[in-house]
């Protein structure tokens, strides 16, 4: 094994209704959209975080992800120090923007201002965490796997990074939706990274 | 009394978009900032416009905003004094 040979040590799926966790359908709801789910994900993770219920639509997506990768892992503090977090999407903040673009007219609402960078989910999962590591966005128009494990593997190759948060969250709407998120490190699994493994998991 | 907080319940999430949230999901002396609703001094900003825009309130003095906005119940307190 050489120094740059990188694994996915763990992967969760966001799409139509459920979440999969390792390929194992973890939860899923019969309601049709995001909206049931996340709250139904909410309650079934025991997150007891009061800041989720502020989150756009996107930002849960990540946290709620962010939840069943890292549930019973227990990062150090150094870990969360040389942790990376690495997404992209295709529609950015569309729905936010449409949101606060709606309310211009009136007083434009500083609340939902904040939510109109797409890099914000990295904030969020990160002040959630405590990850203190390298981090980038990228809008792309459709999944790129190459993208991802290009970043990753540079992020791996030229800093410290011991650990990489990454994947694609994407949200247009309440049943336009769809995410997929990785744990990445060098400590051997059964997949390693790489853009064929990559799109396996996420097609 | 108790009519003004529930109503307050719902302007606040509807102000904040706390979309999963219901009024009957916290109670009305749950501290908003901080450990409580985890609301920050962005959101300050929203509760600062609802309390002009809906109650004609204007809160001119900074130093009482942490005081106004601690709780749903401070909250309609500053509302019936004003």
């Amino acid at each position: 094994m050489d120094s740059t040979t990188l694994y996915i040590n763990q992967t969760v799926k966001l799409k139509d209704n459920q979440f999969i966790l390792n390929n194992k359908e973890t939860l899923s709801t019969k309601e049709d959209g995001f909206s049931p789910l996340g709250k139904a994900a909410y309650k079934h993770l025991k997150s007891l975080y009061p800041k989720y219920y502020k989150m756009d639509p996107l930002c849960k997506m990540a946290f709620l992800c962010s939840e069943f990768i890292l549930s019973g892992t227990e990062l150090s503090d150094e870990q969360k120090e040389k942790t990376a977090l690495i997404f992209a999407n295709s529609s950015s903040t569309f729905a936010t923007d449409k949101k606060f673009h709606a309310g211009i007219g009136e007083i434009p609402s500083p609340a939902l201002f904040v939510y109109t960078l797409p890099n914000i989910l990295i904030g969020e999962v990160s002040i959630r965490n405590g990850l203190k590591g390298e981090n980038a966005f990228f809008i792309e128009p459709k999944f790129n796997a190459l993208l991802l494990v290009e970043q990753i593997s540079t992020i791996f190759d030229t800093t410290d990074t011991e650990l990489c948060l990454a994947g694609w969250l994407d949200y247009y709407d309440n049943t336009n939706y769809e995410g997929l998120m990785i744990l990445v490190s060098r400590k051997p699994d059964n997949r390693i990274l790489n853009s064929e493994q990559l799109n396996n998991i996420y097609n | 009394m108790d009519e003004l907080k529930n109503k307050l319940k719902a302007q606040i999430i509807e102000q904040l978009n706390l979309e999963d949230l219901s009024p009957e999901d916290f109670e009305s002396e749950t501290p908003l900032f901080g450990e409580g609703l985890g609301l920050d001094s962005i959101d300050a900003l929203e509760l600062i416009v609802l309390l002009e825009r809906e109650y004609n309130i204007k809160l001119n003095d900074p130093n009482k905003g942490k005081e106004v906005l601690y709780s749903v119940d401070s909250m309609a307190k500053f509302i019936l004094e004003n």
